[in-house]
């Protein structure tokens, strides 16, 4: 009986063992998923590297109205004195009163999630390239320029956006979760020097059909453009210089040719495969008797010289209900297919405006009003002749408006570096500006999830 | 001990008798008289008795009386001759008697014809005259074993004659007949009405509510045939306790939430609450997730995150021949990884040996929406905007009113009854043949369901149903092998919105251009000017979305015993559920002005699954103990693929199903593996039927983590003690008593697949010609298994022979190492990574079932059953929640649902407008001004059914109640304030109109961001959006008659029944909304049903 008692046990102690003897180690592994790629294979190859790059263009095209994709336009334009939305919506009518609350849904999606998202994968694709040993160095070096400018990029618009921002530059969210918001002069100072990385990194030539992805010359358009935020004027005038002196672009001389694909002033476009730009999809109205999304504020109608050419071909009107609308008309096409237009990241008439600020802010007037008389003859207007530096200014500050309006959102970015936004803005908005609107609040759900974020003032 | 109760009984009679003895005058011959008294003595201890008061002496062999019976007598001064014919009358034995000898001999004719020991061949069979497998044959003498094949045949070698036979099957009531030397016995089990005996499928194998040590709830095929529904989850409604089944949307084939005992995850974007289901051995993938990637009316109400259709649509309820609930750590542990939600169990109908029988059902049903929440009819309407704008001192303008001004303001169209306030039809046709052999059995069932929805009669859900079922075994019995196959079709034509959502469109809106062109615009103003999302409902009707969802199933089960009690056996099954989706956008239901392009999008979606659970089981008695030992092994690989393509630019609407028609076309997809390799075992012991122990232990692997936490243990230990078997248990009208508890861990890995891995996809678009990647999520190697540890203990107690049952339970899951989606800033790249977390999260609660057959006569039966759970969640620990991303969600020490918002405290008498506690007193309502204020776990819930049946006529219902809160209308419509350009419900015209109003609404307001505006958005901030949703719901309701043998003799049906049933016909509620089940003002409540159907058995 003991014997059997004890073959029982045995047997037991067999059975309950039996789990850790047969596990299968083997059978549970898994090939990785056939419709996606592992990190380290991806960038072991110089299509794939050149594929992650291409990929984050399309995401950053992928959203309309995305801060890159036709979002800095619209929205800083509403926040400025440049468009108003036709009709109430919540989240437009925050920023067309400057009235913005923390949880407003546009500030949060289309500039603060989608702005780091592409610094993510801008940041994903740098470590991989300095960590692989397969890739070809000049497609690296060519990739690791076009990455620091994409960065940079976003950068410059989220800190002229949102004033001081977490400044991430790795991928190790252990870290990056709880980074503090970083100086916007200690933001500069490293963009500047990236870009000028980027600009020994990149080459002449367009590695690219249409412009779609950068060459040197639009590190150089966006570090021109740094300096002359920081008013490094010596600095700004070399860098615009560089690019008009280049010969590579020159001003398109029809108007209507300027925003074509094919435009001789277009330094880096930003592509769409399967859509025409935000731009003309939510400026466009759907037919001429149809209402815009959108209209320019009387203010900019009325700031257009009445022979200004750029009036009737970069501004289009209809009459609905009895009531004129004027919306922006630089890009023409509201339909998604067949793509005829591309939005243009950087172009020449920009570089000759920031030389022009530039040489005047260094009291060379005369070279100033050459460059912005330029501008102005091809919109079939006489030239200027300031008498002095603060009305040069002035014509500078007018001509900004009248050129780069509707576009990337420069006229309210131009308002506030140059102090002049509680000026014009506390007249075209009556009460409902402050001085605290010049900055965007940070999203409220960022300030939940990081202890270490702080609000800016007047939110 | 035992053996010396038993001499005392030997020595009284003994005394007895010697005192008899000397009271009895001594007589000789045949004519004394003698008395005698035994109980169940043997035929020797007789001979003795006898012996001691006459002269004669027996003469006998030993053999004579080893094949003798006990001998129960008891006459008083009878004959010599009388005692012994009653002593000798069921004995093989005869007698003589002279002067001197009684001499003892085999009875003639059976001295030749039986011979010491003989074989016995029968059949059983069951009430309905069919053999009964799988029943226990037991020679309770000869110690000989049997079990009869599929035919109810059994045979038993070497049984003594005067043998009583034992006849035991799970499920019926034991039947013991006395051999007398027959060598063929044939005999009829009828089914047992003890509850506690009945069949209970658990994981891997059956058992008994009496001998299960776990806690298991069984809902069994003649409950769920009650129902006129699609999917078999409605019949566990208010049913199962511990068990919370919620439909999400009345429309057609929409999805059920199944809760089992409570949330136990924190993050249920990321990890799921769903038990695991499996059907007849194989995990059924698809499972209560929905499969469609287009959104449809049956997601909630635009979200294709929520809702959908759902998977188990596809298992006919027709098919079903139980449900089994399975609760405990116990009952769940040996399903290791999978089992920390519960599990489901779908056992389905398996095949007879007999005669082939043909059964036809069908039936016709109409349903209904509940349309109790009125809306303000358009004089209402105009009146709350009037009242609105005089409220804001504000003129109405074209552009602010042109609902007063521009649009016809005598119009009225109640858009609840024109878009939801159809009758829906409902027909179900089931056919099912069954038969065969006593080696082979096979069983085809075919059903076709169609059912049109309460948006339009021309949509329908259509499902047909194939399942076909068979059953081998060999001559020699030791080799079995059962397959079934089912395969079915859900074609589900759709509309792409559910169209509850439009019902708070103003009463006036025009809807009509002329007889046949919709409005899109009136008086110049269009709709989608006025507000984004108004638009023309009846364009919804022309978008289409069509879904079919087919499933096959199949699994095989072969076994052969090895060796007595020792069997091999091997499951497998294969499990394939692919989803096809069109939806469809004709230019006539695209508002014009939008110059949009008709568009359509294509979707399809595939899960396959192979499983393969090789098992080895052993059966051994031992003394007065039982073991039952099985091990065995999983493997099993699922392939998910899908794919989604939006297609856009047609120039033809009638292309529109045509993918190559699309002017632009944009697709994304997705593809990916999951391996689980299994091994497992359990040990059960069952000692005097009284104690018993079961073990589990399961080691499991899943691909879903990264190679260095892939494995990992899981496992139980149970106990029960069925004390009313002990000698000292004496408790009167107690037939049944049964302490258990169980201890165990189960695991919860659905989490997705590959998120441990760095992983870069495709975007939706190239850029410049070059396909470009982007990685998708943030990676996290390091996660891991989330675990629950599960206690448990029950009490059950059974009275007046088992008729009245009562079970207690009290649970105590507490979830740990729990996988999240935590939450992160978006400057780290993404708003969330995968991470354990040490929180804990305790579910415990209290079940209690009783039920009872009231009454159980030949004509006259009720039952009655009533279940009531009282559940309690508790986050119990969360180190680090307040500087977590949870922090504004959850409260240590508080349930997962607690409603942690601002205090409403009225309508300011003054302002009329919605008021708030500044807990701070700070002046501003911010998150510091949050309280506790409750939560939305039910207090308790349960249901109560009963049945009765007088000779053919039987009726029987269910109601389901829930005693909760609940989010009321208002968190659907807390955006919108009563006196801007949308209907609401006439709930609103008790409002504030003048200084000093009590009432329960704020002042109407037509400035859509005035302070009427800003007290409504903290409203929706705070308790002032929940109501009491508490409920009490007949779910269901069922009827019929039998129809009388006289009638169907000669159609030659065996049997025809008549019935009626509905499905949630009647609830009581205060609810203030549409529905306190489904809880969403923007969603279909779910249908009232009535069905009238015919059976018929041949």
């Amino acid at each position: 009986m003991k014997k059997l008692i004890k073959t029982y046990i045995h047997l037991f102690t067999l059975t309950a063992l039996f789990p850790s003897i047969l596990s299968c180690k083997k059978f549970v592994a898994v090939d990785p998923p056939q419709t996606a790629i592992t990190s380290a294979e991806l960038f072991s190859t110089d299509q794939g590297a050149i594929s992650a790059v291409a990929g984050l263009y399309s995401q950053m095209s992928l959203t309309n109205l995305n801060m890159t994709n036709g979002g800095a336009t619209v929205y800083c334009g509403l926040s400025s004195d440049e468009i108003v939305n036709t009709t109430t919506n919540a989240s437009f009518d925050q920023l067309k009163n400057n009235a913005l609350t923390a949880d407003n849904s546009i500030i949060s999606s289309r500039f603060w999630t989608l702005s780091y998202r592409i610094i993510y994968q801008a940041n994903a694709i740098l470590e991989s390239l300095a960590s692989s040993i397969t890739l070809a160095p000049p497609v690296k070096n060519q990739l690791r320029g076009e990455m620091l400018l994409v960065r940079a990029l976003h950068y410059f618009y989220l800190i002229n956006c949102f004033g001081d921002m977490p400044y991430i530059t790795s991928t190790d969210y252990k870290v990056n979760a709880s980074f503090p918001r970083t100086a916007v002069t200690a933001i500069y100072s490293s963009l500047v020097s990236d870009l000028k990385e980027a600009q020994g990194l990149l080459s002449d030539s367009y590695p690219s059909t249409n412009k779609g992805r950068p060459n040197k010359s639009a590190a150089t358009a966006l570090l021109a453009r740094i300096y002359l935020y920081q008013k490094d004027w010596v600095n700004a005038e070399a860098q615009s210089s560089n690019i008009i002196n280049s010969g590579k672009y020159s001003l398109a001389s029809s108007l209507n040719a300027v925003f074509a694909p094919s435009s001789p002033e277009a330094i880096w476009l930003l592509l769409r495969d399967n859509n025409n730009t935000a731009e003309g999809t939510n400026f466009v109205p759907a037919s001429s008797t149809s209402r815009p999304q959108f209209a320019i504020t009387n203010s900019l109608l009325n700031s257009f010289d009445s022979n200004d050419n750029r009036k009737n071909v970069w501004l289009q009107k209809n009459v609905v209900n009895n009531q004129t609308y004027y919306f922006p008309y630089k890009y023409k096409i509201r339909t998604s297919t067949p793509v005829s237009e591309y939005l243009i990241i950087f172009r020449l008439a920009e570089l000759y405006l920031i030389r022009a600020e530039a040489e005047a802010n260094q009291n060379k007037l005369a070279q100033a009003e050459a460059d912005i008389n330029l501008i102005r003859k091809r919109a079939g207007l006489s030239n200027i002749s300031a008498t002095d530096l603060s009305g040069l200014l002035t014509i500078i500050e007018h001509e900004r408006q009248i050129e780069l309006f509707a576009e990337w959102g420069h006229r309210w970015f131009d308002l506030k570096r140059t102090g002049r936004a509680d000026a014009i803005l506390s007249s075209v908005k009556g009460s409902n500006w402050q001085s605290t609107d010049q900055l965007y609040p940070v999203p409220l759900g960022e300030l939940q999830t990081n202890p270490f974020l702080i609000q800016n003032p007047g939110y | 001990m035992t053996a010396h109760s038993k001499m005392r009984n030997v020595q009284f009679p003994k005394l007895l008798f010697s005192f008899l003895l000397s009271t009895v005058l001594f007589q000789s011959g045949y004519c004394q008289n003698i008395s005698l008294s035994l109980k169940q003595a043997s035929l020797e201890k007789a001979f003795k008795e006898i012996e001691s008061k006459i002269d004669q002496r027996f003469v006998y062999t030993r053999d004579m009386i080893d094949q003798s019976y006990p001998v129960s007598i008891a006459v008083k001064n009878a004959p010599l001759k009388i005692v012994l014919d009653l002593v000798f009358k069921d004995q093989p034995l005869d007698f003589s008697i002279d002067e001197q000898f009684i001499k003892v001999k085999f009875k003639l004719k059976e001295v030749s014809s039986v011979p010491n020991i003989i074989d016995i061949q029968g059949r059983v069979l069951d009430e309905k005259e069919e053999p009964l497998p799988n029943v226990s044959v037991l020679a309770k003498r000869s110690g000989k074993l049997s079990v009869t094949d599929n035919n109810g045949n059994y045979s038993l070698g070497q049984v003594f004659p005067n043998d009583e036979i034992v006849f035991s099957c799970i499920g019926y009531l034991e039947k013991r007949i006395p051999v007398n030397g027959k060598s063929e016995i044939e005999t009829q089990l009828s089914v047992s009405i003890n509850e506690l005996d009945r069949a209970l499928v658990i994981a891997y194998g059956t058992t008994t509510q009496r001998m299960n040590t776990g806690n298991v709830f069984k809902v069994s095929a003649d409950e769920i045939e009650k129902y006129p529904v699609a999917n078999a989850l409605v019949a566990l409604q208010g049913r199962v306790p511990g068990l919370i089944v919620t439909q999400t949307s009345g429309v057609p084939g929409s999805s059920f939430k199944i809760e089992l005992r409570g949330q136990s995850v924190l993050d249920l974007s990321l990890s799921r609450n769903d038990p695991l289901i499996v059907i007849d051995g194989v995990p059924f993938e698809a499972g209560n997730i929905a499969t469609n990637q287009i959104s449809s009316a049956a997601n909630n109400p635009v979200s294709i995150s929520q809702g959908g259709l759902s998977p188990l649509n596809n298992i006919s309820p027709s098919n079903i021949e139980s449900i089994e609930v399975l609760k405990d750590a116990d009952a769940t542990a040996i399903y290791g990884s999978r089992g920390a939600n519960g599990v489901i169990l779908i056992t389905t109908k398996k095949s007879k040996p007999g005669k082939t029988s043909l059964a036809i059902n069908f039936y016709n049903g109409w349903s209904k929406a509940n349309l109790k929440m009125n809306m303000l009819n358009t004089q209402q309407y105009l009146e709350m905007r009037r009242e609105g704008f005089a409220n804001e001192a504000q003129t109405p303008t074209n552009s602010t009113a042109p609902d007063l001004l521009l649009w016809d303001t005598t119009r009225y169209t109640d858009f609840k009854k024109l878009l939801i306030g159809n009758t829906a039809h409902i027909g179900s046709y089931q056919m099912s043949l069954s038969g065969g052999s006593s080696l082979t059995q096979f069983l085809i069932n075919g059903n076709y369901r169609k059912e049109t929805n309460v948006f339009s009669s021309d949509l329908t859900d259509r499902i047909a149903n194939g399942y076909l079922q068979l059953n081998h075994q060999t001559e020699n019995k030791k080799l079995n092998l059962q397959v079934s196959t089912n395969y079915s079709v859900d074609k589900n034509n759709l509309i792409q919105t559910d169209l509850s959502r439009f019902i708070n469109l103003p009463p006036n809106l025009k809807l009509y251009e002329s007889n046949t062109k919709l409005a899109w615009s009136e008086s110049g103003i269009y709709f989608r000017d006025v507000n984004n999302d108004f638009t023309n409902p009846l364009a919804e009707l022309l978008k289409s979305y069509k879904s079919e969802n087919t499933n096959f199933l199949t699994n095989a089960i072969i076994s052969y015993e090895i060796l007595k009690g020792l069997t091999i056996k091997s499951g497998a099954g294969y499990n394939q559920f692919s989803t096809d989706e069109v939806s469809t956008n004709p230019s006539i239901s695209i508002d014009p002005s939008l110059n949009t392009l008709p568009f359509s999008s294509f979707a399809n979606a595939s899960i396959k699954s192979w499983i393969l659970e090789p098992q080895l089981q052993w059966n051994k008695n031992i003394g007065k103990g039982k073991f039952y030992i099985l091990a065995g092994t999983t493997f099993q690989q699922k392939t998910s693929k899908s794919q989604l393509v939006s297609a856009t630019n047609y120039t033809n609407d009638l292309l529109l199903s045509s993918i190559k028609a699309a002017g632009n076309l944009s697709a994304s997809a997705n593809n990916s593996q999951y391996h689980y390799n299994a091994v497992f075992t359990r040990l059960h012991y069952e000692l005097k039927e009284r104690y018993i122990i079961n073990l589990n232990g399961r080691r499991d692997g899943s691909s879903r983590f990264s190679p260095s936490n892939r494995f990992s243990n899981f496992g139980s230990a149970a106990l029960a003690w069925i004390f009313s078997k002990e000698k000292w248990f004496k408790v009167p009208f107690i037939s049944y008593a049964k302490l258990r508890t169980s201890y165990g861990i189960s695991g919860n890995d659905q989490i997705g697949d590959y998120r441990y891995l760095n992983l870069w996809v495709n975007t939706s678009q190239p850029y410049g010609g070059v396909t470009g990647m982007y990685p998708n999520t943030l990676y996290n190697p390091a996660y891991n298994w989330e675990r629950t540890k599960k206690l448990e203990g029950g009490l059950e107690i059974a009275f007046l022979r088992d008729k009245m049952r009562l079970s207690a339970s009290y649970y105590q899951n507490r979830s740990g190492n729990q996988l999240v989606n935590y939450i992160l800033p978006i400057q780290a790249g993404f708003s969330s990574v995968i991470q354990n977390l040490p929180a804990q999260v305790q579910n415990s609660g209290l079940e209690i079932l009783a039920n009872s057959n009231l009454l159980d006569r030949r004509n006259w039966k009720i039952e009655a059953s009533l279940n009531i759970t009282v559940p309690k969640n508790k986050l119990v620990s969360f180190p680090g929640l307040s500087s977590s991303s949870y922090a504004s969600q959850y409260t240590e020490g508080a349930s997962l649902s607690s409603i942690y918002k601002l205090n409403y405290v009225g309508i300011d008498p003054t302002t009329g407008l919605y008021t708030f506690e500044d807990v701070d007193k700070d002046g501003s309502l911010t998150k510091k001004d949050y309280q506790l204020l409750g939560n939305t776990d039910p207090k308790f819930y349960g249901g109560f059914s009963t049945s009765v049946s007088f000779r053919s006529l039987s009726f029987s219902f269910l109601i389901e109640f829930r005693n909760q809160k609940g989010r009321s209308y208002l968190s659907q419509l807390s955006n919108i304030i009563p006196g801007t350009i949308y209907n609401q419900p006439t709930i609103v015209l008790d409002r504030w109109q003048k200084l000093g109003d009590n009432s329960s609404i704020q002042r109407f307001s037509s400035n859509p961001f005035g302070k009427a505006y800003t007290a409504l958005s903290y409203l929706a901030l705070s308790n002032g959006i929940y109501s009491s949703a508490t409920y009490a719901r007949l779910k269901n309701m069922h009827a019929s008659y039998e129809f009388p043998n006289v009638w169907l003799k000669p159609m030659h049906m065996s049997s025809a029944k008549f019935y009626l049933e509905g499905q949630n016909l009647f609830t009581v509620t205060k609810y203030e909304g549409t529905d306190p089940e489904t809880q969403n003002f923007y969603v279909l409540p779910p249908l009232q049903t009535v069905a009238i159907g015919l059976q018929i058995i041949f």
